[in-house]
């Protein structure tokens, strides 16, 4: 009896309760009011529930078609680019902390070529970079690319890429006008602007491929899905178990309806031979994959095994934004996210994109293995959720005005566009170019096989531009000491104890600086005869001559 | 400067589009893909094959990852893709027939 008169109030209050919060979320990043975030994330929760007497109601959807639709495209895939490459405007050091090791990476395969260099490889490059990427950027570079262009251009170029294949899943799926509206937010997203900035390359190649992968397997085409299934595994292997997962639930749900149909009378013979049908194309689709990745997986089968024994004894987050920060980077959508899972849930509409957001959720939210890194895929899958929401449940509702549900919509991008603002303004690499400098002055005035030392800070840099050995605490193959004397050296100002802890290292050695976290390095050690200081300009190098 | 940068461009086209454009015109009927579909199949297949190829090639046959066997590769994808299209759309056989 209470939900009877609830209802009727939550049903014509649940628009005006969206545009409010949009414009406090709008009004918030303006500064104008002062919200906790908190508060803003209940209200969207809040938001998301009391959806569910609107889309109970929805009986019928309209397919939303747009006319222009490549032209529109290729606009917002002009502006992600543009975006992308707003912080190389003033400023010329790539973006991010895996630059470095990503530019060694590349060309160490470019180094090899025309091998694979398998053998050869250190444990870390083994266990951290898989081989598809290199592959691919091994083939680039036969044809012109060299590493600096391959992250500072087509990098963001895939990071842009990236709403193609996602318009085109979502109207695979749904249609051009949900497309399109998931294509735009992916555009405005801060999170996928976040992800680029931290140079997540084979992140982003593998949501490419994944998105590729979920249409051929829609589309029921397993040879197509094979190769890009095969690739995807080449390239990123949380990713690739992503979809493994989605993979074995769908097939999960086809054998739960083949059992069904048979406990069924009247069901005909002919939809059992498709269920069946496509139950052996999935299975040997795994298999055929399996058989496929083995030259990639073989030879690193024991690092792989060690790092996956590793998080799931001890689940780590990852390097990336947790979930609470996430919230509130996607607030603008993330209700209309939930709105869009709890419309497919109610609808029973158990597609594959339900199985993405329902696994992905799931590793996010009981923060199963690296969960933070799963925060990429689940962004994508919450922004095609978020257009379901948008537009089945305000664009195309009756009970709705039409200009109402146009202003909402472009409130959503309003707001999602200031956050995304914020981010591109505070985006800064991790290093000035004058601690770059520094660092290419060592590949041209050092010995060619002298070893650096650096703090973990500063090592990727080193690692990419200097072209030497680097040794730095807990990264790479050169390191030989434990976090506690790495501790203890940093902090020391004995130059005994400076000495005893350089001294398992081989010579000729170099100490970089780059002056960052000023307080974690006494330098004050480098000061005496055993050192000399051969750079200070920006960032500081010395010798060790002892 | 130009001609380097030009030479890159055309190098990504080659390497990022040419062998996926190629295949989509196989494996996909006509009208079954619209050319939004056509730009991403022919990105994604291009990025999906033509490295796996020349790995597996590497791997089990020992053959070279250079200039030469790449543009091979991609050729002979684009010539296997235009004798199926060509073939399908019956114009060896209507030429036959009119002969």
């Amino acid at each position: 009896m209470q939900l009877k008169k609830v209802r009727p109030i939550i049903e014509s209050s649940f628009v005006q309760l969206c545009i409010i919060f949009l414009a406090a979320i709008l009004l918030k990043e303006l500064g104008i009011v002062s919200i906790e975030d908190n508060v803003l994330i209940i209200f969207a929760y809040i938001l998301a529930l009391s959806s569910i007497p609107p889309i109970l109601k929805i009986k019928e959807i309209k397919v939303g078609k747009i006319p222009y639709v490549l032209i529109i495209l290729i606009s917002i895939f002009l502006f992600t680019f543009a975006v992308r490459l707003l912080p190389y405007a003033e400023n010329s050091v790539p973006l991010g902390y895996d630059a470095g090791l990503y530019k060694h990476v590349i060309e160490l395969y470019a180094d090899n070529l025309p091998d694979v260099p398998e053998a050869g490889l250190p444990e870390w490059v083994k266990s951290a970079y898989p081989q598809g990427l290199f592959l691919l950027t091994n083939e680039l570079h036969i044809f012109g690319f060299d590493s600096i262009e391959l992250i500072k251009i087509f990098f963001p170029f895939l990071c842009a890429f990236l709403i193609f294949p996602l318009f085109v899943v979502t109207r695979e799926f749904f249609d051009e006008r949900t497309a399109i509206i998931a294509a735009i937010l992916c555009a405005l997203s801060a999170t996928q602007f976040h992800v680029f900035s931290l140079l997540y390359f084979k992140n982003v190649l593998a949501l490419i491929l994944m998105l590729v992968s979920i249409y051929f397997l829609k589309k029921e085409r397993y040879a197509l899905l094979i190769l890009s299934y095969t690739a995807l595994g080449a390239c990123h292997k949380p990713t690739f178990l992503l979809f493994t997962l989605i993979l074995i639930l769908y097939l999960g749900q086809l054998v739960f309806s083949l059992i069904r149909s048979r406990n069924k009378e009247g069901t005909n013979g002919r939809s059992k031979n498709v269920l069946i049908k496509k139950i052996k194309f999935t299975i040997l689709t795994l298999v055929a994959v399996g058989i496929l990745l083995m030259p990639f997986y073989l030879t690193r089968i024991d690092l792989y095994y060690n790092v996956l024994s590793s998080a799931v004894d001890a689940p780590s987050g990852g390097t990336f934004i947790n979930f609470q920060e996430y919230e509130w980077l996607s607030i603008a959508y993330l209700p209309f996210a939930l709105i869009g899972f709890l419309y497919l849930a109610i609808k029973r509409d158990f597609n594959l994109l339900f199985l993405w957001a329902a696994v992905n959720g799931s590793i996010v939210v009981f923060k199963l293995l690296f969960y933070n890194r799963f925060i990429i895929p689940l962004d994508l899958i919450f922004i095609i959720l978020g257009a379901i929401g948008l537009n089945y449940v305000f664009l195309d509702s009756k009970k709705i005005s039409k200009r109402l549900a146009v202003a909402l919509l472009l409130l959503v991008f309003i707001s999602s566009g200031v956050i995304l603002a914020e981010r591109v303004q505070n985006t800064r690499a991790s290093i000035t170019e004058n601690q770059l400098e520094a660092v290419v002055w060592l590949s041209k005035n050092t010995e060619d096989g002298a070893y650096m030392l650096a703090l973990s800070y500063d090592a990727p840099w080193v690692l990419g531009w200097s072209k030497r050995r680097v040794i730095a605490p807990g990264l790479f193959e050169y390191d030989r000491h434990e976090t506690d004397e790495w501790r203890e050296f940093f902090r020391t100002k004995d130059l005994n104890e400076t000495k005893e802890f350089l001294s398992v290292y081989e010579r000729p050695l170099y100490i970089y600086h780059s002056g960052k976290y000023k307080y974690i390095l006494d330098l004050e050690k480098f000061d005496s005869e055993c050192f000399e200081k051969v750079y200070d300009r920006g960032a500081v190098i010395y010798r060790y001559l002892c | 400067m130009v001609a380097e940068i030009l030479g890159t461009i055309l190098g990504a086209i080659i390497v990022l589009f040419v062998p996926g454009c190629a295949l989509t015109f196989v494996l996909f009927k006509g009208g079954e893909i619209d050319n939004i579909e056509r730009i991403v199949m022919s990105f994604a297949l291009s990025i999906a094959s033509v490295p796996l190829i020349l790995f597996y090639l590497s791997w089990g046959f020992g053959i070279k990852i250079n200039l030469i066997n790449s543009l091979v590769v991609i050729f002979l994808i684009v010539l296997f893709s235009l004798i199926v299209w060509v073939k399908k759309r019956g114009i060896i056989h209507w030429r036959f027939k009119y002969n």
